[in-house]
């Protein structure tokens, strides 16, 4: 008996003893490799010089890195990794994230281009981009824009909308969304700040001209439709249509909001493109369609392809007699209708010289749901004229004197003047 | 027995020995690969653009470049920055047209003298020029209504070409040296004992170089033994250098304690001053502006956090933070900040500077005489 249990124990020992050895070398496996990453088996750089003699510089400690495989040409690009590998070891403040730096990286790549329309989406950003192209969003209801010096603007308040019932203004300016400045932002870092869902709260610190101090105003977040299109009937049954920007249901609303316009037998159409920035080309095209008979609407140009994009016969609006009206903030799909118009003769344009931009971005979808919107194309307009950098010359041009007044309109007169006068 | 024994547990041991090696090297290349991974997207905007893009696209050299400063942005540090290889060009354009001097200290007294201090082995010095002479003219240029600035700039220009001074040493009637310009090693350190007041000495620190401190301490000693009992330390325009003579500098004024911390992502070191040296009892002020930066902020700022010495002048630059600067593979250069400095108080001294404790703007061009340093003698002369 005495002997069989101490060969239980004997074996226990030798196992014990097994196991332990099998741990501590393993630790020791993991830690020689450990080590052998930071010794010098691996180059680190080291500084060659130093602004103000950094007195106790610290040989950086190596840490192994291996730029990406795949990528092209990334021997030349071999040298970011040199820098980034320098500044993980001796930069003194915090670190971005690796994809915070891919999204600069990408940015800082862009910025090389000489090509301000072609740009980077963040994620965040695109799907702002996408929940608006389903046309409606949950938010407070405005307009905006984002000003020279950094500052979002609310240009123009929906109408019965959260935004409106807080008390929100035409014109305020937001410098800050639930205690975060936001002066400097993006304008989708901004818009989503300020979006969120129905019902949610949202804190804005609003800057009023006629106010000395900003203020903070709580709007309550709700599900709203984007109100692309404004119609009304004018003074002289002149009919009047604004179009807000080319998102997917531009040529739907305004098609609508033509059609109920005409059952009033008006004697001419004011279209009012002003301030729109633009948007999606296949709307540019059927938006112009409605007021175009059968022909060319622009021609675009890649550096291997020419296509022409055409209107058809037979929409409600070619018959109509029609004035666009175009100012410095017609910009892209806004000029392509204008500009079609123009060079078709189908209509006269009234207000300023508008922005220049006739360049065709095509939005790529990346990996991990960003967009980058590469310039693929310029487009010319019917005339084959490009009117990139140019802008478009409205025919008749009536300035906006700095002195107006709010409701003042010189030309919208000049558009319903031009309508029922004929000159 | 014995030997099985042995041979069974380096058996034992060799097995786990080489599954640690294996796993730690496993999760070195799963980290890696996580790390490379959002770098993804950058390769599929950098192909889109290659395939995509209407225009020029830049080469890949420039969009690397690019990239760089598109992350290096993302620091906020205006001090980390990545320089392109410079042109051979530029380096030539900045070594022609050297420019020489005649190697003089210029300063204004009370009456609005415009007087003269040679450096030692200057141009000004072989021509005989002598500490004190009064300037009437630069090439019969009337020095009367000008800026120190401006003389200065009159007194400048290519090696090997010629100014002619004209000089006053009352009694002595004006006349005129001839003096041939040469490059000028500007020394780090000029001092006088004031002609305002006998028992001040002035010592002027225009830059931290290697044997700063060294100059320093030397012309505080030959300012004490020709019967200064009080100091104007000068450091305005002084845009810094090497810190260790800056902090030897500081030394010299204060009997041991901190002189500067230095704070790193994860370390920090402190730099503390020896105890006892030759000014810690002498009453100094230090004059400061908008041009005092660096290594100069931390002499100036290690002073007046310890109470030391009060500053007079206007706020100086705020830049307290060490860059490194490595060379990159293809020529190209990267500066990283890697370290920030804390005054002995423990604020930082960037970005805003050092306040001094009296503010006295000196406008050269209104103002002649240096407001700033008469100040600093009525405080020395009053205590207030």
């Amino acid at each position: 008996m005495e002997n069989g249990l101490g060969k239980v124990v004997r074996v226990f020992i030798v196992l014990a003893l097994i196991l332990i050895t099998g741990i501590v070398a393993f630790v020791a496996g993991f830690g020689t490799s450990m080590l052998a990453e930071t010794s010098a088996l691996f180059p680190s750089p080291v500084p060659t010089a130093a602004i103000d003699d950094a007195t106790d510089t610290p040989a950086p400690s190596p840490t192994p890195y291996t730029p990406p495989e795949g990528g092209p040409e990334t021997e030349t690009f071999d040298l970011f990794w040199e820098v980034w590998h320098i500044v993980e070891q001796s930069f003194y403040g915090e670190l971005p994230d690796m994809q915070t730096v891919t999204y600069g990286a990408i940015r800082g790549m862009l910025g090389t281009l000489d090509d301000q329309y072609t740009s980077f989406i963040e994620p965040q950003t695109a799907e702002i981009i996408n929940e608006d192209a389903t046309g409606s969003f949950q938010g407070i209801g405005a307009w905006v824009t984002l000003r020279d010096d950094g500052k979002l603007e609310l240009t123009s308040i929906f109408e019965s909308s959260p935004a409106e019932r807080a008390g929100l203004q035409d014109g305020d300016v937001v410098i800050a969304v639930d205690g975060e400045s936001i002066v400097g932002y993006g304008i989708y870092e901004a818009i989503a700040l300020i979006r969120g869902p129905e019902g949610t709260d949202v804190v804005l610190l609003v800057e009023r001209e006629e106010v000395d101090e900003p203020f903070d105003v709580t709007v309550t977040r709700a599900e709203l439709q984007i109100p692309l299109v404004e119609s009304e009937m004018l003074e002289g049954n002149v009919a009047y249509i604004r179009l807000r920007e080319f998102s997917t249901t531009a040529d739907t609303q305004t098609l609508e909001a033509l059609e109920a316009l005409l059952a009033q037998e008006p004697v001419g159409l004011i279209l009012d493109l002003r301030n729109n920035p633009g948007g999606w080309l296949n709307q540019a095209v059927s938006v112009s369609d409605i007021f175009l008979d059968g022909g060319v609407v622009l021609i675009e140009r890649s550096a291997e392809e020419e296509q022409f994009f055409r209107s058809e016969d037979g929409d409600a609006g070619e018959s109509i007699p029609l004035v666009v009206l175009i100012n410095g903030g017609s910009a892209s799909a806004s000029e392509i209708v204008a500009g079609a118009v123009q060079a078709r003769e189908r209509g006269v344009l009234i207000g300023e010289l508008s922005f220049g931009k006739g360049s065709v971005q095509y939005p790529y979808r990346l990996s991990d749901g960003s967009e980058l919107r590469v310039t693929v194309a310029r487009w010319f307009t019917p005339a084959d004229e490009a009117i990139h950098g140019e802008g478009l010359m409205p025919d008749i041009e009536v300035p906006i004197p700095e002195d107006i007044e709010a409701d003042e309109d010189p030309q919208l007169e000049r558009a319903v003047d031009f309508l029922l006068n004929g000159e | 027995m014995k030997r099985y024994i042995v041979l069974f547990v380096i058996v034992v041991a060799l097995a786990p020995f080489v599954m640690g090696v294996g796993a730690h090297r496993l999760m070195l290349a799963q980290r890696e690969a996580l790390a490379a991974q959002p770098m993804r997207v950058f390769w599929e905007a950098w192909e889109l653009l290659d395939t995509s893009l209407y225009g020029d696209l830049a080469s890949p050299q420039q969009r690397t470049y690019g990239a760089i400063r598109g992350t290096l942005e993302l620091l906020g540090d205006p001090y980390t920055i990545f320089l392109e290889p410079q042109s051979g060009e530029v380096e030539r354009d900045r070594l022609a047209g050297a420019y020489g001097g005649v190697g003089v200290d210029v300063s204004r007294d009370g009456d609005g003298n415009v007087l003269l201090f040679p450096y030692d082995d200057s141009p000004a010095q072989a021509a005989g020029v002598l500490p004190h002479d009064r300037l009437i003219a630069v090439d019969a240029i009337s020095v009367a209504q000008l800026s120190l600035d401006e003389i200065a700039v009159l007194m400048r220009g290519e090696v090997g070409t010629q100014v002619t001074l004209t000089l006053a040493r009352p009694p002595t009637p004006p006349f005129d040296l001839l003096v041939t310009l040469g490059e000028i090693r500007i020394p780090s350190v000029v001092y006088r004992i004031l002609d305002q007041d006998a028992h001040i000495g002035y010592l002027q620190v225009k830059s931290f170089t290697s044997n700063t401190a060294e100059e320093t301490s030397a012309a505080i000693e030959a300012l004490l033994s020709a019967g200064a009992t009080r100091l104007v330390l000068d450091l305005r325009d002084n845009g810094g250098g090497l810190v260790s003579p800056a902090l030897e500098t500081a030394d010299l004024f204060l009997d041991g304690g901190v002189l500067l911390y230095e704070e790193r992502r994860d370390e920090e070191t402190t730099f503390s001053g020896h105890a006892g040296g030759i000014a810690v009892d002498v009453p100094v002020v230090v004059l400061v502006n908008r041009s005092t930066a660096s290594a100069a902020e931390i002499v100036a700022g290690a002073l007046q956090t310890r109470e030391r010495a009060i500053l007079i002048g206007t706020p100086t630059f705020g830049k307290g933070s060490v860059q490194l600067i490595f060379g990159l593979s293809d020529g190209s250069s990267l500066h990283v900040t890697s370290a920030v400095w804390l005054l002995p108080n423990r604020r930082r001294v960037e970005p805003h500077g050092l306040s001094p404790d009296i503010e006295v703007v000196w406008d050269q061009q209104q103002q002649l005489e240096d407001p700033q340093l008469a100040r600093a003698i009525r405080y020395l002369q009053t205590g207030e």
